[in-house]
């Protein structure tokens, strides 16, 4: 069955039918045309596949499982009054620590799960704090980008010193083999005129050496 | 936003700022590296120089020395204004031994002297070898060379003799500290014409010494006539600034020699199909005796040194020949300097010592330091 002349094709209107765009009276004459017109149809059928197909490009792929967990296991250091939630360590020297991801827990249990905090006297002798043990904490990674920071720069500057070591190299001296005769007879030609040297000496010599 | 610079931004800073300290600490090493590594050369250089250089304020000369002072600068210029020809002999004593030659000589100014050399077996078989003419050159030197020698040496018209039958005024020059005379000189009264040379070293120990056997004296005006070549211009010549530019250029070309040797000439003696110089003669005198050095960059093909010795002088390794002028050729790492010389051993020993060496491997700040000077060329828009 095709569309008769008074009844003509959606056109442009078959965007709108996908979409739902329509209202009432509109929709109703649509899907009265749709029902007789095979070609309208067909067209409104590949308008909503393509549709279907760039909805689902748009859709974000589900997270992998554990990912959520693993992101709460990064230390961060916020910004002083920041609302971040804090989980109590299970080694109490992290109990300055603070991570996001977890619930918050009551000031009262956090301190009796840590526990005293540590004395005077119960330090090193030697006065170093003590040993950290456990996960990173926020003043370990700072340590590490600054360490990061300046193996970049001593690495940047090697590069930069032995680009410019090259650049600066790569003259190899030239074998010389000086020409004495030549430069007997320049010598008597030049000091010639002096009191005591006399250009035939400079003669002599090349002609001994010639022998 | 302000204060929350972009991740890539922040690091791209951090990149140039860790670049920019690190080309300037190269910077501050090769500085450091120019002063301590070339400095050196340039303290023996200054150090040359001042010890070398002549007085300023001319000696002023008692009446005998002027005499005598007289007589040199008449024996200067008969050299070029007087033809003559005849048998000459030439000895010279080192410590490695003594070379002496026969020669018939042939003198025309301006043109040239042209010499046959003669052996006791040339002269039976009728032999002989002819050299090419050497010209000299040296012919505006003179007044330069003998104020040079009155500021040097203690002038001494000694006495009046025959040589070759001839009345001849005999010159001596003692060095200002010394005690033996250091050159003796046979001046024809007649001509002007040195008809005996002899040189000592500071112990008085004759070290050179040349005469004539028979000589004939042409017409000093048919002489003058024969010499169109000679304009007392020395090819190739070098000004200060040319000098400057080429020890700028990295030759280490000193200005003055330890013993009192001053430079009073350089020249380009050869040039490479740019036109800079490949060999440079730098000239040198007491006023007595003359050192030439000509300087080559590059490193000495030691394969090519064939029957000369090498020793070790200083941080130098050179190689030397005896003959009448005593040859060193000195490999100081990116030169190579030849010295002809007719000074007695000391005075040479101590001038090579002091030549300036420098490594062919310049080490890595000196290559860094030459590497900033290359990049700083390539930005400067007006070097």
């Amino acid at each position: 069955m095709t569309a008769s002349r008074r009844d003509p094709h959606l056109g442009a209107l078959v965007a709108a039918v996908a979409d739902g765009a329509l209202d009432h009276a509109a929709r109703d004459r649509a899907l009265a045309h749709l029902a007789r017109c095979e070609q309208c149809r067909g067209e409104v059928d590949e308008q909503r596949r393509i549709k279907a197909l760039m909805a689902g490009m748009s859709k974000p792929a589900p997270p992998p499982p554990g990912l959520a967990e693993r992101l709460a296991a990064i230390p961060e250091t916020t910004a002083k009054g920041a609302n971040t939630n804090e989980i109590l360590p299970a080694d109490p020297c992290q109990a300055r620590f603070r991570t996001v991801g977890r619930p918050a827990a009551d000031k009262k249990e956090r301190a009796a799960a840590v526990g005293p905090r540590r004395s005077d006297s119960e330090r090193p002798l030697d006065g170093r704090p003590g040993h950290r043990t456990g996960p990173a904490g926020p003043g370990r990674g700072r340590r590490r980008r600054i360490a990061a920071t300046a193996a970049s720069g001593i690495a940047v500057f090697a590069l930069t010193l032995a680009t410019v070591a090259f650049v600066g190299g790569g003259e190899d001296p030239v074998p010389v083999t000086p020409q004495v005769g030549t430069f007997t007879v320049e010598h008597a030609r030049v000091t010639g005129g002096l009191p005591g040297t006399e250009v035939d000496v400079g003669a002599v010599d090349v002609e001994n050496s010639r022998r | 936003m302000i204060g929350a610079a972009h991740p890539v931004a922040r690091a791209a800073q951090k990149i140039l700022l860790v670049v920019g300290a690190g080309v300037l600490s190269a910077a501050v090493c090769s500085t450091g590296v120019r002063v301590s590594g070339v400095g050196e050369d340039d303290d023996a250089i200054r150090a040359a120089q001042v010890s070398n250089t002549p007085s300023m304020s001319p000696r002023t000369l008692p009446a005998e020395e002027t005499e005598a002072l007289r007589s040199l600068r008449r024996a200067a210029e008969a050299e070029s204004s007087t033809s003559y020809s005849g048998t000459k002999f030439f000895s010279s004593w080192s410590a490695t031994g003594g070379e002496s030659a026969l020669a018939k000589i042939r003198h025309v100014p301006g043109r040239g002297t042209y010499l046959e050399l003669l052996s006791p077996s040339a002269s039976e078989s009728g032999d002989s070898s002819h050299g090419d003419p050497i010209v000299d050159i040296g012919v505006d030197l003179t007044e330069k060379a003998l104020s040079i020698l009155a500021n040097h040496y203690r002038l001494k018209l000694a006495e009046f003799e025959l040589c070759l039958g001839r009345p001849v005024s005999v010159v001596e020059a003692t060095k200002l500290d010394g005690v033996h005379p250091s050159g003796r000189f046979w001046i024809d009264d007649e001509t002007g014409l040195v008809l005996r040379r002899e040189l000592y070293d500071n112990t008085g120990k004759p070290i050179g010494a040349s005469a004539f056997l028979d000589i004939t004296v042409s017409d000093p005006a048919s002489g003058a006539m024969e010499s169109p070549s000679t304009d007392g211009t020395i090819p190739g010549a070098l000004d200060q600034d040319e000098v400057s530019d080429l020890r700028e250029d990295g030759w280490r070309l000193p200005n003055g020699l330890p013993g009192g040797f001053a430079l009073y000439s350089a020249r380009a003696v050869k040039s490479d199909a740019s036109g800079d110089p490949s060999v440079v003669q730098l000239a040198y005198t007491d006023g007595l005796f003359a050192v030439s050095l000509f300087a080559q960059r590059g490193r000495l093909d030691a394969a090519a040194m064939g029957d000369f010795s090498k020793t070790l002088v200083g941080k130098n390794t050179a190689y030397s020949k005896p003959g009448l002028y005593r040859h060193v050729i000195v490999d100081a790492g990116d030169m190579v300097y030849t010295l002809v010389s007719d000074a007695p051993d000391t005075k040479v020993d101590e001038i090579i010592s002091s030549l300036p060496h420098h490594s062919a491997d310049p080490g890595l700040l000196s290559r860094v330091a030459r590497g900033i000077d290359r990049v700083a060329t390539w930005i400067n828009p007006f070097d």
